[in-house]
């Protein structure tokens, strides 16, 4: 068994946490597994990435491109920079709200759209795409802020993946700091009924 | 929050990053002293360190730089104490001095360096190779290759150290440093559990301890026979071999590499192979390698970096007149991170296979994805202080003028629309090339040089260069960017700091004593008055002094998170907003953004940390307080 998650976004939406829950989670699960960050500089508000490998037979925190089972895209044009890691046939869970960068406002790049976005994954990497609005469905939790546990609970929906709620759940416990804990459950809850429903039109 | 579980006296499971790892395994080996400069990928070493100390009873600090941690260390280990300072590659480049002069007079109480290498740059100004200064110093050098090895081999390398009198340097590099996995703990020892400080004692041993060269020709020889005697006897344990015994191939790894080695392998469905992976990189192991020269016929060799295993190997193989033929570089990149594509590419033209997956028609689709994406590189925060001492110092100074800056959060700065940052080296070396700028080219009206340093920096290495400035009589401005913190690495407190440190320094107090010809202390969220500190510093001539000091924003907003305060946000009135876009594009606070329908600027309150700079730049006051 091996399974490969990409968590993708920009510095400070909490890319790294969510590796680390999903991290925490896994060992509970008794399973082998290796987080791979990016700390320092990238961290200011650039773009980000973290690895999360569970199983038997992996050796590195950096998974092997064409290997990956889901991307988690907190953002959706930095889903664009890791489509190449994915298998076909793998899970694209985006984040619709977009985070333009200053680039972007100075009008030296263009954003792209996400019928883009969307298309790309789906035809050219062959990708299950399920789409969400993670702020607005963290602010129906009490507050924006939880965006990312909605994430991480649209993840923990999806199938294949070998992470029980429960065990997500002591994970965020041992994480993150205990005021924001209630909040984070209930953003994460609403992030697996989200995802279960979207699934439902996929699969 | 988390470093609490590093503690924990009992053997367990725990999800942790190699650096965490490195800790902990210095924890069990019983640790009495710890000195470091922080450096990213090496940062959280010191971080636990510092948060620990006091419940396990070690001393721990942040040094000004890693010259002096290193020499701190070594004081520590001369009085019998188990030492160990860490750092980034680069930073053993500045305690370059005291370890080729220190190796050869050993140590007393265990001394172990870490030394974080970052292969592929995340966070660096280069990637050097750390196993070629311990060829350099000859010092016997550990590598290990996941988070488990990271708490065994720290372990490993203290008693080494004491057993043999020697430093250890133990190399990891940015992939290990910030690799999470599962790792076994081990037993604490009694001492640390009950925080119990130990106290050493410096005998006195200036046969040893004196560099003069009559001490240090004898110590030369005698520390070159240490390192081959723990070659000799340690390396058998410092080889792993596995894979099948009677293969004609063989691998050779160290490091991440391993890693990538083992899953390239099983990818592929390659098991006729045998594997060493070595967890001594200098001095190689001898023995078990020849081992491995006499059974296979051709040896691929996997190392990030530089060939300083193949070398090793190679001339192993010449002195012993085996003929096995040996591979490396041929095959492997030296330049950047190594990934597990790249070792599968080169193991399979080695073996001469096909590769599983057709990666580059993989990599070039993914290209073209990534080619929408917008750039998003790295930015000063929003309500950073010196966004605005930047934007303050573009106004003041013509665009003629030159501005070297230096080694932080800062150097972001480069990028537009601050533009503000003409060199950068590394650390301390905006003051030193400020000078050599402005002694050798002409006084030209409106062509200032503004150097820009940050307040840890300026200590680190920044003060000897003033003080050469100084007294060569310069001429330039030089801005002190303080925000009482090290950002960069995770703040950790400098001696300029209010909180960690046991007294104060000031800096215009430093530049005063110096003798700088004008010091001022300006707030750099009250952007007119930097604006005319720089503009009367213009008037003046030699070395003039700036510290712009405001607490960093980063800190302040998640101090403000964490005790549940609030704070101001700003919002662009629409009916003033003209469009003009000097918010965006001269200031560029990443909270403001552009509605390309209605063409006005956009304040996203998530974002906003309530500087009220961009209120000060706004020509048309459109932005105010929101209600
Ligand atoms: S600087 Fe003021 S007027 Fe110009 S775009 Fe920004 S908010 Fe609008
Ligand atoms: S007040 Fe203006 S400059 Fe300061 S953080 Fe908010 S948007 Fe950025």
């Amino acid at each position: 068994m091996e399974y490969n998650i990409v968590i993708a976004g920009i510095g400070g939406q909490g890319v790294l946490t969510i590796a680390r829950i999903i991290g925490e989670a896994a060992l509970l699960e008794g399973l082998k597994v290796r987080v791979g960050e990016i700390h320092g500089l990238s961290q200011r508000f650039g773009s980000l990435f973290a690895h999360v490998r569970m199983g038997n037979s992996i050796y590195s925190g950096l998974i092997p491109l064409g290997k990956g089972d889901m991307l988690l895209s907190l953002e959706p044009a930095e889903a664009l920079r890791h489509l190449q890691y994915m298998k076909k046939g793998a899970i694209l869970i985006l984040n619709r709200r977009p985070i333009e960068p200053p680039q972007v406002s100075m009008e030296l790049f263009k954003y792209p759209s996400l019928e883009q976005i969307r298309a790309i994954s789906s035809e050219k990497f062959g990708l299950k795409v399920l789409e969400l609005d993670a702020r607005e469905i963290a602010e129906k939790a009490g507050n924006a802020i939880a965006q990312n546990s909605v994430m991480l609970g649209a993840a923990l929906s999806a199938p294949g993946i070998p992470i029980s709620t429960k065990s997500a759940i002591s994970a965020l416990e041992r994480t993150i700091s205990r005021r924001f804990v209630d909040l984070n459950i209930r953003a994460l809850e609403l992030g697996m009924q989200e995802g279960r429903k979207l699934l439902e039109k996929v699969f | 929050m988390s470093e609490r579980i590093l503690i924990d006296p009992n053997p367990q499971k725990l999800l942790l990053l190699g650096n965490e790892a490195i800790v902990r395994g210095a924890l069990e080996a019983g640790l009495d002293f710890f000195a470091a400069y922080p450096g990213t990928p090496s940062s959280e070493i010191l971080d636990a360190m510092l948060s620990l100390a006091d419940s396990v009873g070690i001393y721990a600090e942040v040094s000004v730089n890693e010259k002096i941690a290193f020499e701190s260390c070594l004081g520590a280990s001369w009085s019998g104490l188990r030492a160990m300072t860490s750092m980034k590659h680069v930073g053993l480049n500045v305690a370059a001095d005291s370890l080729m002069s220190s190796a050869a007079m050993g140590t007393r109480g265990g001394f172990v360096s870490v030394v974080a290498d970052d292969p592929n740059m995340w966070s660096s100004q280069n990637e050097q190779d750390t196993r070629l200064f311990a060829k350099f110093a000859n010092v016997p050098l550990i590598e290990p290759s996941s988070p488990q090895e990271a708490l065994d081999l720290t372990k490993r390398a203290f008693e080494l150290s004491e057993k043999y009198g020697t430093l250890i340097i133990l190399r990891t590099t940015t992939r290990l440093s910030h690799t999470r996995g599962d790792v076994r703990t081990g037993f604490l020892p009694q001492k640390i559990i009950e925080g119990k400080r130990r106290v050493g004692e410096f005998k006195k041993d200036p046969s040893r301890f004196v560099s003069l060269p009559q001490n240090s020709r004898r110590l030369k020889v005698e520390h070159a026979s240490v390192v081959k005697r723990l070659e000799k006897e340690e390396g058998a344990s410092f080889i792993e071999l596995e894979g099948d015994e009677e293969a004609k191939v063989g691998i050779i790894a160290s490091g991440t590499a391993y890693g990538y080695v083992k899953e390239a392998l099983e990818w592929m469905g390659l098991s006729k192979v045998r594997i060493a992976k070595v967890l001594m990189p200098y001095p190689l192991p001898r023995n078990p390698l020849k081992e491995i020269f006499s059974n296979v016929d051709r040896i691929l060799i996997v190392e990030e970096l530089e060939p300083v295993i193949e070398e090793q190997a190679k001339l192993l193989a010449f002195e012993e007149g085996m003929r096995v033929e040996i591979h490396g570089k041929d095959f492997v990149p030296r330049d950047f991170e190594l990934s597990p594509e790249k070792v599968a590419k080169a193991i399979a033209s080695f073996m001469k296979k096909d590769l599983p997956i057709d990666f580059e028609e993989l990599e070039s689709k993914g290209k073209e994805a990534s080619s929408l994406a917008p750039p998003v590189p790295p930015t000063l925060c929003p309500a950073c202080p010196h966004r605005n001492t930047f934007y303050a110092i573009r106004k003041a100074a013509s665009p003629r003028s030159i501005f070297p800056s230096d080694i932080g959060c800062y150097t972001l700065a480069f990028f537009p629309p601050l533009k503000t940052v003409d060199t950068t080296v590394d650390m301390g070396a905006s003051i030193s090339i400020a000078h050599g700028i402005s002694r050798s080219s002409k006084e030209e009206k409106g062509k200032a040089v503004v150097a820009t340093i940050g307040d840890s920096t300026f200590f680190h290495t920044g003060i000897p260069a003033l003080a050469n400035a100084i007294a060569n009589g310069s001429d330039f401005i030089l801005v002190v960017l303080d925000n009482g913190t090290t950002a960069m690495t995770g703040h950790q407190p400098n001696p300029g700091s209010t909180e960690g440190t046991k007294r104060r320094l000031s800096i215009e107090d430093i530049a005063r004593a110096m003798g700088a010809d004008y010091v001022e202390v300006v707030d750099p969220y009250d952007i007119k008055s930097v604006e005319a500190a720089v503009r009367k510093a213009m008037d003046v001539r030699g070395v003039r002094v700036i510290v712009a000091r405001r607490d960093c924003a980063l800190k302040v907003i998640s101090d403000k998170r964490r005790r549940g305060e609030s704070w101001n946000v700003y919002r662009v009135n629409e009916d003033l907003c003209t469009g003009c876009k000097v918010c965006i594009n001269a200031y560029g606070c990443p909270a403001i953004k552009w509605n390309r329908d209605k063409r006005k600027a956009y304040i996203d309150p998530e974002l906003c940390w309530g500087c009220g700079g961009c209120a000060q730049v706004c020509p048309y006051n459109a932005i105010e307080v929101m209600k």
